[in-house]
């Protein structure tokens, strides 16, 4: 029998060379954008930079508008990832490679959902590892700079921020986005769990009725989901008492109830119903 | 000789077609068994549901006595066209692949079977003919110490002269006590190997028979299948 732990390794191995890829263009495409940049603003346009009020070279100035436009990408590589990566994901669950691999099918689901979204963590914590590198650079680059920086902190330390800062109120966002990102791949499954069984059920289709099962399926599925969050999220949100600035823990609780739910379900519809694709 | 393979009143439907319906097969260990039957017979299915990629079927399967889908692909080895992987993964990335996954394969085992079919471990999936990923298919599958082979019409794509090595040796690359269930079309091909073939037809096991009760009746067992067809031929 295979491992859990092993078979996450094996899916994580593959499914990494894409967070590379994704990565890798997200970079070059940063690089070619400032590079535009430069060339329409004329030489020299780096030769005035200032950082906390203090004028860096152009080198640490060219360095931190490629981390700059890099970040700023993020916002279109991670949706294009999350893509990927769920479409990825449903071939590998209806992959008979995979599906002959001496684990049940319940757990090959798990497997394939939990290691493709600890991919898509692998990718934003690498892109915060070019926000803490570029970070080092700036900081590195002249001690005008570094006193510019600490002028700049002790400014805001006067203030206090951290007194009335909500502390648990990040950790709740922080695990609302896990959550979420967790339902996508989960949602996606079950959508297409759904649609398979019954396309194998009905008599044999051709692909315009093969494509309005699908989308039938899909209102089903949207009007399910409503159904779920707006009987669910009333009784969540009494539960929480709302208007008590615990409103993000509602969303926490939702989502893992959604989580649960129909990674439940789609454990049930991979185990009895949803056959690998014949080769 | 000990009982390997139980199916019993087995029947399955897709797209509320009749595939397979009552279908009862025992096998035994240390057997080499031709499946053989019409394209579109349920061969493929048959080794599918087996195998426990194929779901939605009424019956019981038993390997070993274990019922249970992922006993059952523990103890088998099935030809998987590797679809799995993408074109760009080289020889070697898929048996990395193997070794990881299939705590029975056996790397030396492999390493021999890839010399024997002439496979470059640094040639991707893409860079295969089709002859070429059926022999990397059989050797893959025959790396593995498992006590059931299904080959799925595993030498269709290969060269004649090829083929007939690999028939030749199939016998040496399996335990006494595994057996191989095979459906193929060159049933003249794998004949000499043969110790039962298994007939299936109108969805159902039409004939299971030894080689040697074909034999006995003076017949190949070329001659024995086609007799089977005789009739519809005659129509």
């Amino acid at each position: 029998m295979t491992s859990f732990g092993t078979l996450f390794r094996e899916l994580f191995k593959q499914k990494s060379k894409t967070t590379y890829l994704v990565f890798l263009i997200q970079l070059i495409a940063a690089i070619i954008f400032v590079i535009f940049g430069l060339i329409s603003a004329g030489p020299g346009s780096y030769d005035h930079a200032m950082i906390a009020g203090v004028k860096v070279n152009a080198l640490v100035a060219w360095i931190l508008s490629i981390a700059g436009v890099f970040l700023g990408l993020s916002s279109i590589a991670q949706p294009v990832y999350l893509l990927m990566t769920s479409w990825r994901n449903e071939k590998i669950n209806r992959s008979q490679t995979w599906r002959l691999v001496p684990m049940s099918n319940g757990k090959i689901y798990l497997c394939n959902t939990l290691s493709s979204f600890a991919s898509f963590i692998y990718l934003a914590i690498l892109q915060f590892l070019v926000a803490l590198v570029v970070s080092g650079i700036v900081y590195l680059s002249s001690s005008d700079v570094r006193a510019g920086l600490a002028k700049g902190f002790s400014e805001i330390a006067k203030y206090h921020p951290g007194d009335n800062f909500a502390w648990l109120g990040l950790v709740a966002v922080f695990i609302a986005a896990i959550l979420i990102g967790l339902f996508w791949y989960v949602i996606v499954s079950f959508y297409h769990f759904v649609s398979r069984a019954v396309i194998d059920f009905l008599p044999s289709a051709n692909g315009f009725f093969i494509f309005v099962i699908r989308v039938v399926t899909l209102i089903v599925v949207i009007y399910l989901l409503g159904l779920f969050f707006n009987s669910l999220g009333n009784f969540a949100f009494d539960f929480v008492s709302a208007g008590s600035g615990n409103e993000i823990w509602y969303t926490d609780l939702l989502f893992l109830v959604a989580d649960v739910l129909f990674g439940g379900l789609n454990y049930l519809l991979i185990e009895k119903f949803v056959e690998a694709k014949a080769n | 000789m000990t009982e390997l393979l139980t199916i019993s009143n087995l029947s399955y439907k897709k797209n509320q077609k009749q595939i397979l319906h009552d279908v009862n097969l025992q096998l035994d260990s240390g057997k080499i068994v031709a499946l053989l039957g019409e394209n579109g017979a349920g061969k493929t299915t048959l080794m599918r549901i087996i195998a426990g990629v194929a779901k939605n079927y009424k019956g019981q399967v038993s390997l070993e006595g274990e019922e249970k889908e992922v006993q059952r692909k523990a103890k088998l080895s099935f030809t998987d066209n590797l679809t799995g992987f993408s074109d760009s993964t080289k020889i070697k990335d898929v048996v990395e692949f193997y070794i990881n996954i299939f705590t029975d394969f056996d790397e030396n085992q492999f390493e021999e079977l890839r010399k024997f079919m002439k496979l470059d471990p640094e040639m991707k999936l893409s860079q295969l003919s089709r002859g070429m990923k059926e022999k990397l298919i059989i050797a893959l599958t025959f790396s593995r110490k498992a006590d059931l082979y299904l080959l799925d019409e595993p030498f269709s794509g290969i060269d004649a002269m090829a083929r007939k090595r690999i028939i030749n040796s199939i016998i040496l690359w399996k335990e006494d006590q595994a057996t191989i269930l095979i459906s193929d079309h060159f049933v003249n091909e794998i004949s000499a190997l043969l110790d039962e073939v298994v007939v299936v037809k109108d969805h159902t096991i039409l004939e299971h028979k030894t080689a040697d009760e074909i034999r006995e009746g003076h017949e190949s067992i070329e001659e024995y299948y086609e007799g089977l067809y005789a009739d519809e031929e005659d129509e």
